[in-house]
């Protein structure tokens, strides 16, 4: 009970500053970012705007928790469902701060970092031109709570313009707090969801033994599938993960370790249930199948490649 | 039946805002915080602060425009739960338990034999005269450059986890193997406790008479690797202390 409540409240303690911020951000984006003037600054290929949407964090690193309330905005103010898919993935894990630490953790390998990097990349942009094939009609994807949150007006601004034209109704100050509210919004709409996947995933901690795991490493499918479920279940900040998968180094084959890496920060099970202030539920379902076999097919070929890693 | 803050959406919101930043402030200004993630993440606890701040005030201002509703209580009492798990956690750390359920192997897992020959635990060298002092360091020091203490006199500290309770579990059968010995174990954090590490030595020739799982210790003796690539402390002297460390946890990675 004591180790339960230490990691719940760790988890959580670490999250909410930037699920916070991400709020804060995308509250911002909805009161100061207009609809008309971001879709103008798209690049105009489908596909090029899936491309350079999975490599923004390189740009602004954002995190896993910060990211869901960023995107939630992002989709309502029109950006492509494939990019903002891609956006999703792409960022927590295809950004600066995860390339150092992983490269830290790894005796400082920048080789490991730059495969992590890369495959990354390339799983997020497959996984939004997945899911923009599967989704054509993309708007469909997102929940219909969160649709009627962000049309309804739920920050509270009080006012029946639609979102689009935030800017010219509330300038100045009034903006700033209609700012914070919908952000307050975000954050209410989106927080319970972090707090109930950090209490299973510390459960998770508390009762599965590491050492348990050991067994699974003599055949590298079931320790890359091994490895991929116990990053869904531990919920690991994407800066702190590669610590964890390097401790796995003599135990599990290289390509398990990535998997793990690979996963975490696009689903974990507080990244489950946060996703679901965004998407619908079936959607989530071929969402998480989509990226699991995305990631299980590219570490595969990992294993056929690279089998005991980079040198 | 007459209204109150809570029957109020926004002033049930701003309760909740108000709850996380009182708690959050006792953590932050405590420093009970580092019992939970990284010192240096305090940046962010303040962001945090002005944050639940902000939003609590957004909240204040529109009182009165809206009921709250059944799903609104239901949000706020899953957005309360972490603090009641932050105030049982007020002064706990991961204990033997944890230790147990995270360890994959003992030792500093280099993964390759020590390029000097490998010592048996129990080896018999002199001990430290009394000009030279043994090297005070941490279990975490250790297990980064093992190589730089083989055959040295450490002094360092952690918690102890017994051989009887080691026995009992049954993914720990090889360090259990060493008879007489203990483990002293304490944890590193690189961001919070979810990402913790175990890091534990071998504790071999002390006297385990009045041992208590998840006490604190101080140990000297001399630190080598033995044959089955565990971190060992033989020779051990051990005595007990008074109040854990002032941080009980280690921040950084062995890797």
């Amino acid at each position: 009970m004591k180790n339960l409540a230490t990691v719940f409240s760790g988890i959580v303690l670490e999250a909410l500053p930037f699920m916070l911020l991400g709020s804060l951000a995308g509250g911002l984006i909805e009161v100061y970012v207009s609809r008309e003037r971001l879709i103008a600054r798209l690049p105009k290929s489908r596909w090029l705007v899936v491309f350079s949407a999975a490599a923004l964090g390189i740009a602004c690193p954002v995190c896993e928790c910060a990211v869901v309330p960023v995107v939630r905005r992002l989709l309502g103010k029109g950006i492509p469902f494939p990019a903002a898919v891609a956006f999703l993935l792409g960022a927590p894990l295809v950004n600066p701060i995860v390339g150092v630490s992983t490269a830290v953790a790894y005796s400082y390998s920048g080789s490991v970092a730059l495969i992590r990097l890369s495959l990354g990349y390339v799983i997020a942009v497959a996984a939004g031109l997945a899911m923009g094939w599967l989704f054509p009609e993309g708007s469909a994807l997102i929940s219909r709570k969160a649709v009627r949150d962000q049309h309804k007006h739920e920050c509270g601004c009080g006012c029946d313009h639609s979102d689009t034209d935030h800017l010219a109704a509330h300038p100045g100050r009034q903006g700033i707090m209609n700012a914070f509210r919908h952000a307050s919004a975000d954050f209410l709409e989106v927080g319970h969801f972090l707090v109930l996947g950090a209490f299973i995933a510390a459960l998770a901690q508390t009762v599965i033994a590491r050492q348990s795991l050991a067994h699974f490493g003599s055949s590298p499918i079931s320790a890359i599938a091994l490895m991929m479920l116990l990053a869904v279940g531990l919920n690991i900040c994407s800066q702190a993960d590669a610590f964890i998968a390097a401790s796995f180094r003599n135990v599990l084959p290289f390509s398990a370790q990535m998997a793990f890496m690979l996963i975490g920060p696009m689903l974990d099970l507080k990244l489950i249930f946060m996703y679901t202030g965004i998407f619908r539920r079936k959607a989530i379902a071929k969402f998480a199948v989509v990226i699991v076999m995305l990631i299980f097919l590219t570490v595969c070929v990992l294993q056929v490649v690279l089998p005991a890693g980079p040198r | 039946m007459k209204p109150t803050p809570f029957s109020d959406r926004r002033g049930l919101f701003a309760a909740v805002y108000l709850a996380w930043w009182i708690t959050l402030l006792s953590f932050v200004i405590s420093g009970e915080y580092r019992n939970f993630i990284q010192p240096s993440f305090v940046v962010f606890l303040w962001l945090a602060l002005a944050i639940l701040l902000v939003f609590a005030v957004a909240e204040v201002m529109q009182l009165g425009s809206a009921k709250a509703e059944v799903r609104d209580v239901v949000r706020s009492g899953f957005l309360i739960l972490p603090l009641f798990a932050l105030w049982l956690a007020y002064g706990q750390t991961l204990d033997s338990q944890a230790y147990l359920k995270r360890a994959v192997a003992l030792g500093p897992r280099t993964g390759t034999p020590s390029d000097k020959p490998i010592h048996s635990g129990k080896a018999i060298v002199s001990r430290p005269n009394s000009k030279s002092e043994p090297l005070q360091v941490t279990i975490l020091n250790i297990l980064q450059k093992p190589k730089d203490f083989e055959g040295k006199w450490v002094e360092t500290e952690g918690m102890a986890l017994r051989e009887e309770t080691m026995r009992k579990d049954k993914f720990m059968r090889k360090e259990a193997s060493v008879p007489g010995a203990f483990v002293l174990f304490r944890f590193s954090i690189i961001c919070c406790v979810a990402d913790s590490q175990p890091l534990g030595l071998l504790v071999e020739g002390a006297n385990q008479k009045d041992l208590i799982d998840n006490d604190w210790y101080r140990v000297v003796g001399r630190f080598a690797i033995n044959k089955d690539q565990m971190g060992t402390i033989s020779q051990a002297v051990l005595s007990k202390l008074k109040t854990p460390p002032e941080s009980p946890y280690l921040y950084g990675s062995q890797n």
